[in-house]
């Protein structure tokens, strides 16, 4: 089923998750992909450092686990190194390497179904002054109680590794990571409406999931 | 689902933005995918170092010049080996053996040693006729 009311304020959720904007820093990374492709190691660098902070949370939201993410980090940009001679532009540098991310992390998740093993990473001081954790734990709508960030962080945690992979990756893609159904829906290979209403059944198994943070 | 279910749900999963891997991750991320591709890559070139080893020897012995060389060198092997076994066949031939010299020098002067090898001879056994003539004499 299609969910087609439910739209995101895409450019307001840009701004706070810094998800990378469709056209803005594109041509950026096309001079650093022509140059990498010529045998430039430092412009690699660089689209490395740009893109490690937004892979790491893709990939860490999948597996719930650091050290697995790290090393499958490695080995996304490996690949992505060893295929850039085979990269020619058609799609967004970005577009590229998120597919290579999701596709290698789901994979993963395939292939380890059985041992995977949660390890969360440190929660930063900022979620105290995050206006939506404010509200969470103010408004009638959130809890309106004192949350341990930790216990927060645990069960946020639990419900994300409830849904199935794919589920899993389209709500890491849109709600945390802030991409654009039609971005989404290039990286997966998928239509829109079917980002739309894997987005909606996500959302209402984790809203079953997390009864308690949302009444 | 209503909107603002939707929407506080939307803001309580958004806030797993906040778990990261702490200050100085992507730079020792970047150290350790240099070293991992400096690893790769000494490791392909240690494989096509001998790879390449191995062609170039197979490639050298069927040049032209170098397979003439190759060709001269065994044949030269070849006549040599057979040189050095006729030299010393005909050393053989010419020194008699150690073993067959001391036989035939020993022969005539040892009769006592065979005597004794008569003698120890199991008691009893037959001793032909014409062995004791000859001992005697």
């Amino acid at each position: 089923m299609e969910e087609t009311t439910l739209r995101a304020p895409d450019a307001a959720l840009r701004a706070t998750t810094g998800a990378p904007a469709p056209d803005g820093k594109a041509s950026e990374d096309h001079e650093w992909v022509t140059k990498a492709q010529n045998g430039d190691m430092h412009a690699f660098d660089q689209l490395i450092r740009k893109y490690t902070p937004k892979l790491y949370g893709l990939i860490y939201n999948m597996t719930s686990n650091r050290e697995d993410t790290a090393d499958l980090l490695q080995e996304v940009f490996a690949k992505a190194y060893r295929s850039l001679s085979r990269f020619l532009g058609k799609s967004s540098f970005y577009t590229w390497i998120y597919s290579i991310a999701v596709n290698m992390t789901l994979n993963h998740i395939k292939r380890r179904s059985r041992h995977l093993k949660v390890s969360l990473d440190d929660v930063d001081t900022g979620i105290e002054n995050d206006p939506d954790f404010i509200a969470l734990t103010t408004a009638k709508n959130g809890v309106g109680r004192e949350v341990n960030i930790h216990e927060l962080q645990k069960k946020l945690n639990e419900a994300m590794m409830k849904l199935s992979e794919d589920h899993r990756t389209v709500v890491t893609l849109y709600d945390i990571q802030g991409l654009q159904h039609a971005e989404i829906s290039k990286i997966l290979g998928i239509s829109e409406g079917t980002v739309r209403s894997r987005l909606f059944y996500a959302h209402r198994q984790l809203q079953s999931y997390l009864d308690d943070f949302v009444k | 689902m209503h909107d603002d279910e939707f929407e506080a749900i939307r803001k309580l999963i958004r806030l797993k933005r906040h778990e990261n891997p702490g200050e100085g991750f992507t730079e020792d991320f970047l150290r350790e995918f240099h070293r991992r591709k400096r690893e790769v890559h000494e490791g392909q070139s240690r494989f096509t170092h001998v790879l390449d080893g191995l062609g170039d020897r197979f490639e050298a012995l069927l040049r032209p010049k170098w397979g003439f060389a190759t060709a001269a060198a065994a044949a030269v092997t070849v006549l040599l080996a057979v040189f050095l076994n006729e030299l010393n066949k005909e050393g053989q031939a010419s020194t008699p053996s150690i073993q067959t010299a001391s036989q035939l020098k020993d022969a005539p002067k040892d009769a006592s040693s065979k005597k004794s090898l008569l003698q120890n001879k199991p008691q009893g056994a037959a001793i032909p006729a014409s062995h004791e003539k000859k001992a005697r004499q």
